[in-house]
């Protein structure tokens, strides 16, 4: 499906498919900001055959097939309709014309974001943010389009506009403008000389010894690149082959000569060494390429080779919580790379899981097992059957059961029922202040544990899924396509589970408001739908197929408390409306 | 990775620094050469001290190992003798000097010449990214005196007394 609207991508004037786009990313849309491929439907006539346009420039991100009939309903605004034309403009030019306006894509970057933010708030759901993802092959023609771009404009070599991008960290106008102040400078600095006469190649010298092995033999075939340092083939190669293999060096590999700093081209390399150090020299290329460039980032799931395009900023991560979801289907957070944390910004998430990683452990051995001295607050285990305690380190001399004095007791502790008496209630009251704390962090904690440890679970169960809906199809008569809502029901789980998670670390931080009240309320709604749906999955076979329409009705509804809830966070940190407890 | 046998190209290659260090002795140093025939891997150097420097009379004996894929990685060289500097480990003998790291190094270097960088460190030394904190703090807080005085005791305290197989 996808190959074919892709067909009719190409074949769409620029200004159809951009409309067509506004009306596809419209409030009904349930899917991630790819649009995915979709068939044509005959109405309304213009604007849905252009939405396979628009899906398809997008790419490879995996299809949904819900889409064409909340994409026609979702036409009914018509202002909407028109006010984002012109943001999509920018979008459509990333997207569609790929090779030749990428060059100027990039110089643009910081005019395109502004329209991007409006993107944001006006059409995909506040919480998503617009990203594409790349292959190799992908990024391989980005940067050679870049590459050639700059080369034609600045009249210099492929090999050395490549070598002065990776020196300017592709930062294009940057660069241009540098160069055309100073091109001596500018060249120097990136490693290139201003002598570009002569084709690169190898020659054999009469008198020439190479001085790194010494040799001198008759007809020794040698190169040197522009910067005339000149050394025999098998002594070029064995260095390269260092550098590379070894190394792994590729974008910064110098002349061998001495003190000189003339960068080694890709032109003067494929010359010399062999085809796989070549195939390797390349994957480093790429690999510097996305490492430089700050709009692209690797997938972090194992052993997955696409980059993803976004331009979310460092600076804006404190409003926005820009989750990308890779071809792979590996969703994971653009600004910090770790899995999707939703709600909750990268910079709470950083000191939640540190904080975690320091403290929770502990902190329940110590909730569980101990108790403070009334007097001096040290922390006591109690470690022998009487409850008549006495502080090491005050000589405080209370009860363990009611934290009262222990010289209010009388000769047995049985008296100790006393709860309302002032002396206990008092150290009590201490006790709890000191603790209140630890009270507070353990019940984030232990909720945010609880659904990673049954969003685990969950995923048990969604293993065991497939056998299930395969016995539930002998079983029940029903046919695959039907038994597919426990699948979608199972990833519904998973999802809001990880949301779920993620918000009691977000609540941790919150301070006190109105605001906080009504995010619990939307936690409290989904919590409750998750837990219920959960509860639905566990039922046994037989009962399942029975299940299906409050399963499919709870699945929606679950997904649906969560985009409400993702989008009422999200669009209060965008305005900044969140207090926290703590400064980040 | 010093302890394998040296390729036909790094052998060819250290005998025609021998030659080439016999041919014209290099200024800085007293002595400079295999340890013995045996191993080509394992040189030996004897370094001078600067003249107008507090450094000035030293006699420094450093070790010298080569990688077996010399000169396309940088030899390691440590100091042997005692010396104060900041940028050279009193305990261990261990040198900073870019030169030395592989991202820096180039196989035009050779032996002879490296040498003379790590005499030139002695009249040049880089307080900022020292391996002798100690010294490098008088340097930094611009008590020159003090660092003459405490450079010029250790060189002629620990000045190498020489070997008999070694030197003119």
């Amino acid at each position: 499906m996808s190959k074919a609207a892709e067909a009719i991508a190409d074949s769409q004037p620029p200004s159809k498919a951009k409309a067509a786009t506004k009306a596809a990313s419209g409030p009904g849309l349930a899917t991630a900001p790819l649009k995915p491929p979709r068939p044509p439907t005959p109405t309304p006539a213009t604007s849905t055959t252009e939405l396979t346009a628009r899906g398809s420039s997008v790419s490879s991100v995996s299809a949904k097939k819900d889409i064409v009939t909340s994409a026609t309903t979702s036409m009914d605004s018509d202002d909407d309709f028109m006010s984002d034309v012109s943001s999509q403009d920018d979008f459509l030019d990333t997207q569609d014309s790929d090779n030749d306006s990428l060059g100027e894509d990039f110089g643009d970057l910081d005019g395109g974001f502004s329209d991007d933010k409006d993107l944001l708030t006006q059409k995909r759901k506040p919480y998503e943010v617009e990203f594409k993802v790349l292959n190799p092959a992908d990024i391989e023609r980005e940067q050679l389009a870049q590459i050639s771009d700059v080369s034609a404009i600045l009249g210099l070599p492929p090999e050395s506009a490549a070598i002065l991008l990776r020196f300017g960290r592709w930062k294009r106008e940057k660069l241009i403008e540098s160069y055309m102040d100073h091109p001596e400078v500018t060249l120097e600095d990136a490693g290139l000389g201003t002598n570009f006469e002569g084709a690169a190649k190898l020659e054999t010298i009469p008198g020439f010894m190479c001085e790194i092995c010494c040799e001198d033999g008759e007809g020794l075939k040698s190169y040197a690149m522009r910067c005339g340092h000149r050394f025999c083939v098998d002594c070029y190669r064995h260095y390269l082959g260092q550098k590379i293999k070894e190394e792994g060096e590729a974008a910064r590999i110098e002349c061998p000569g001495e003190h000189c700093h003339r960068i080694v081209d890709s032109r003067s390399l494929d010359l010399l060494v062999t085809n796989d150090l070549k195939t390797r020299y390349r994957v480093l290329l790429t690999r510097t390429y996305v490492d430089d460039k700050e709009n692209l980032r690797w997938c972090p799931a194992p052993n997955c080779e696409y980059a993803v395009d976004c331009h979310v900023k460092n600076r804006d991560l404190r409003r926005i919580v820009p989750t990308v979801k890779c071809a792979c289907s590996h969703e994971f957070c653009f600004g910090c790379t770790l899995n999707d944390h939703q709600p909750t910004p990268c910079g709470l998430v950083k000191m939640w899981l540190q904080k975690c990683e320091d403290d929770s452990e502990t902190a329940n051995w110590i909730s569980a097992n101990t108790k403070e001295c009334p007097r001096c607050q040290s922390t006591i285990e109690k470690n022998g059957g009487c409850n008549h305690m006495t502080c090491r380190k005050c000589k405080h001399e209370f009860c363990w059961m009611c934290m009262g004095l222990w010289s209010e007791h009388g000769t047995s502790w049985y008296n100790c029922n006393r709860y309302e008496e002032k002396s206990g209630s008092d150290a009590r009251g201490a006790q709890a202040k000191s603790r209140a704390s630890l009270e507070r962090y353990l019940h984030y904690y232990n909720r945010y544990a609880n659904h990673e440890q049954s969003a685990k679970l969950d995923k048990d169960l969604y293993l065991k899924t497939e056998k299930k809906m395969t016995s539930l199809q002998s079983q029940s008569g029903l046919s695959w396509i039907e038994v597919q809502f426990l699948d979608t029901a199972s990833q519904a789980l998973q999802q809001c589970r990880q949301t779920l998670k993620w918000t009691y670390a977000f609540a941790f931080y919150l301070a006190r408001n109105n605001l906080t009240e009504i995010f619990e309320d939307n936690q409290k709604d989904l919590e409750m739908a998750v837990e219920s749906l959960s509860e639905m999955f566990e039922k046994p076979v037989p009962d399942l197929a029975n299940l299906k329409v409050d399963i499919l009705d709870k699945t929606a509804y679950c997904n649906k408390r969560r985009i409400i809830l993702l989008s009422d966070t999200a669009e209060n940190l965008k305005s900044g409306e969140w207090s926290f407890n703590v400064t980040w | 990775m010093s302890s394998s046998a040296p390729s036909s190209s790094t052998t060819q290659r250290l005998l025609r620094e021998l030659k080439d260090y016999t041919k014209s002795p290099n200024e800085a140093l007293l002595h400079l050469g295999p340890v013995d025939e045996e191993n080509l891997l394992n040189w030996e150097a004897v370094l001078k001290g600067v003249a107008g420097t507090p450094y000035e009379g030293g006699l420094w004996h450093l070790r010298i190992a080569i990688p077996s894929n010399y000169p396309l990685a940088p030899p390691t060289i440590h100091f042997a003798t005692r010396i104060s500097h900041p940028n050279i480990s009193f305990t261990t003998g261990e040198i900073c000097l870019t030169l030395l790291t592989t991202e820096h190094w180039s196989p035009v270097y050779t032996l002879s010449t490296t040498l003379t960088a790590i005499h030139q460190l002695l009249t040049d030394p880089q307080p900022d990214s020292p391996l002798n904190v100690d010294v490098a703090a008088l340097l930094r807080d611009g008590d020159v005196a003090a660092w003459e005085s405490v450079v010029r005791y250790w060189t002629g305290e620990e000045r190498w007394q020489g070997a008999t197989s070694i030197g003119r």
